[in-house]
């Protein structure tokens, strides 16, 4: 098989699995309806966190944030100020993106343990922030009666909204593929790999980070205003600490780096939490019992996940059935540094120093 | 062929170009850690196409003026210019985009690459477009990848891992890893390579593969400087030694000049220390 048949193949797969996914709400009822479409705006915002984490090796619990800021952005300026709403959902990731860009400047100096603590106080102050504007954001009681969108002069809803949400879904891992294989990709790549290493480059190490970073706020961004226009309420319950934490499950599950894992990722736990939401609200469980639920279960898999699958859930079972392939350099790298000459080595290297270069050739040349 | 950009007529096979301009020229750097004076008043030009070894008892300051060049430190005083240019403000991507190229000691494959693609990561110091083109893959993008492509399979050539292009980078044993470092900054098109102990942990025939890269490089006209701890590969390869001592310069010559050196002598016996 030639070079491009084998590339056509390849891609037979994916463009399958994209128009099943879209054309599938029509198959579904109603409930699961409305569960396909949370699926898909959780996808979109995985799709960027996968990158972030992955190419530039930032764990941010603060997806869930952008998310936010996207949804109220769409949500009060249709509503406050009756701008179209396609509009609003099409300024909605730019707007979180130009947040994540102000406040990435300061953030990102931050690293591991640091950056993650920040990302969540982050989501932190914009849900404060939420009950403090409560004359434009609605507060405590929510922003009501946002209109339906409009697209032309139809009011998508239903099966045709969920499409809307996967089709973008798939936009949104068409051009993060792209990304990843080019040489803005490359340059991630390079720096999840090793900081020093990029900038030795001539890979602006702090610049790709941010551009990552407010590209990944960006999808969380377009993934809120989707939000929006599903419930056409918005409240600060819907945007808890809990949905930061979520992202990176789905993250842990997926696998880091991996914008099919990302999707898988965003399907399963979506499922997850709401089995546990049916769970938790069965006759007789106590009324936390649902958070209390999806906290213990996230936690858990979160631990296990980092303890025991480093690389993801995903990519450990790819591994199990039999597409493992030796990392040996991901242990070369880590093998013990060459041992500090003392003063007996000194003199020893003295020596050499001194000897015939000849010598010196012929023993290397050995 | 790849060549560095600045070089000397086609065949001239070491170049020394009298009165030219130096590709590095260090002035006067000291760089201090508290007390410790790390590199103490270090001034040297490296001339066009030469290859230097930067050599010194253990603590001497080699790693620290290394860092110092490449930009990871930043010197207390004195200047550090390539070519023409005074790149001490420079942080080090900058320096990198103009022309210095760092291999550490410990180089890291970049995951989920091929060997080719870790050599086209090098490619990043020349080229330009960034997230919207590249996401777009507008003509000028796919034209620029097609060069960058060119470049790496160049560079993979000259250190001899060509026939290794599609395989998984992190799956390369340790002495073929240096040589893809060493294809990935040669992708750069550096006008100065600056090389971390390059053969520290290899084998016999590896350090054999590896010389043979130097002095190849040598012959296309690269400059190169190397700190290394290994004394024979030192006398193979180097046109000029550097002696480094407590942060300070104490000799300077060819090694054959350099064995014999009091001071030196002195310097790796121990016997300078009061
Ligand atoms: N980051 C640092 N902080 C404090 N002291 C340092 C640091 N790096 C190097 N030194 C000191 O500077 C001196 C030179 O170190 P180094 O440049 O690593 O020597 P070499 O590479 O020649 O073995 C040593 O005394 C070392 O302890
Ligand atoms: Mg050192």
């Amino acid at each position: 098989m030639n070079a491009v048949a084998l590339r056509r193949t390849g891609r037979t797969l994916p463009i399958a699995a994209a128009v099943v996914l879209i054309l599938l709400p029509w198959e579904l009822s109603l409930a699961n309806q409305s569960l396909y479409v949370q699926m898909g705006q959780y996808a979109i915002v995985a799709v960027g966190l996968s990158l972030l984490m992955g190419f530039a090796g930032q764990v941010s619990f603060g997806q869930g944030a952008f998310y936010l800021v996207g949804a109220y952005v769409a949500g009060v300026l249709a509503t406050r100020y009756h701008w179209p709403t396609l509009a609003t959902l099409a300024l909605a990731p730019v707007a979180t993106a130009a947040v994540a860009w102000v406040i990435g400047l300061p953030l990102l100096r931050l690293r591991g343990h640091y950056l993650a603590f920040a990302t969540l106080a982050v989501h932190l102050i914009v849900l404060s922030l939420v009950f403090t504007w409560s004359g434009v954001t609605g507060g405590e009681i929510g922003l009501i009666g946002i209109p339906a969108l409009k697209i032309g002069s139809s009011h998508p809803a239903g099966a045709t909204y969920a499409a809307i949400v996967w089709a973008a879904v798939v936009a949104v891992a068409l051009v993060s593929l792209a990304l990843v294989g080019s040489r803005a990709g490359r340059a991630l790549r390079a720096i999840a790999a090793s900081e020093r290493d990029a900038a030795a480059t001539g890979i602006a190490v702090g610049a790709y980070k941010l551009r990552l970073f407010v590209l990944s706020a960006g999808y969380a961004g377009l993934a809120g205003g989707l939000f929006t226009y599903q419930l056409h309420y918005l409240s600060p319950d819907s945007f808890a600490v809990i949905l930061s934490v979520q992202f990176v499950v789905m993250i842990a599950i997926g696998g880091m780096g991996s914008v099919y894992g990302a999707v898988f990722g965003a399907i399963a736990v979506t499922l997850l939490r709401h089995e546990l939401s049916v769970l938790g609200t069965r006759p007789g469980m106590p009324l936390q019992a649902p958070k209390v639920l999806a906290i213990g279960v996230f936690g858990l898999i979160l631990t296990v996940v980092v303890l025991f699958f480093p690389r993801g859930l995903l990519p450990a079972l790819g591994d199990l059935t039999g597409r493992f392939r030796p990392q040996v350099a991901e242990i070369a790298p880590a093998l013990p540094p060459m041992p500090v000459p003392g003063e007996a080595e000194r003199a020893a290297e003295l020596e050499s120093l001194r000897g015939p270069t000849d010598a010196a050739t012929r023993e290397a040349g050995d | 062929m790849l060549r560095p950009p600045f070089r000397a007529p086609e065949n001239s096979r070491i170049v020394v170009q009298m009165g030219s301009q130096p590709a590095l020229s260090v002035d006067g750097v000291v760089k201090s850690f508290g007390a410790v004076h790390a590199v103490d008043e270090a001034t040297f030009d490296v001339e066009v196409g030469s290859l230097t070894c930067l050599i010194g008892p253990n603590g001497a300051g080699k790693s620290t003026l290394l860092n110092c060049v490449a930009g990871f430190l930043r010197h207390d005083s004195g200047r550090i210019l390539l070519g023409a240019d005074d790149v001490s403000p420079w942080p080090s991507d900058r320096r990198a985009r103009a022309g210095l190229a760092t291999v550490f000691q410990t180089a890291t494959p970049v995951g989920g690459l091929d060997v080719l693609g870790n050599a086209m990561v090098g490619c990043h110091a020349w080229t330009r477009h960034g997230f919207a083109t590249g996401i777009l893959r507008t003509p000028g993008q796919r034209r620029e990848e097609k060069e960058i492509r060119e470049a790496a399979d160049e560079a993979l050539e000259l250190v001899g891992l060509g026939p290794l292009a599609h395989r998984s980078a992190t799956t390369l044993p340790f002495g073929q890893l240096r040589l893809l470092a060493i294809a990935r900054v040669l992708a750069q098109r550096p006008r100065v390579l600056l090389l971390d102990e390059p053969v520290a942990g290899l084998r016999a025939a590896e350090k054999a593969r590896m010389r043979e890269v130097f002095l190849d490089l040598k012959a296309r006209g690269f400059t190169q400087i190397l700190v290394e701890h290994d004394m024979q590969f030192v006398g193979a390869v180097a046109d000029r030694v550097l002696v480094l001592d407590r942060g300070k310069l104490i000799a300077d010559g060819p090694p054959s000049v350099i064995r014999h050196d009091a001071r030196v002598i002195a310097a790796y016996l121990g016997t300078a220390t009061v």
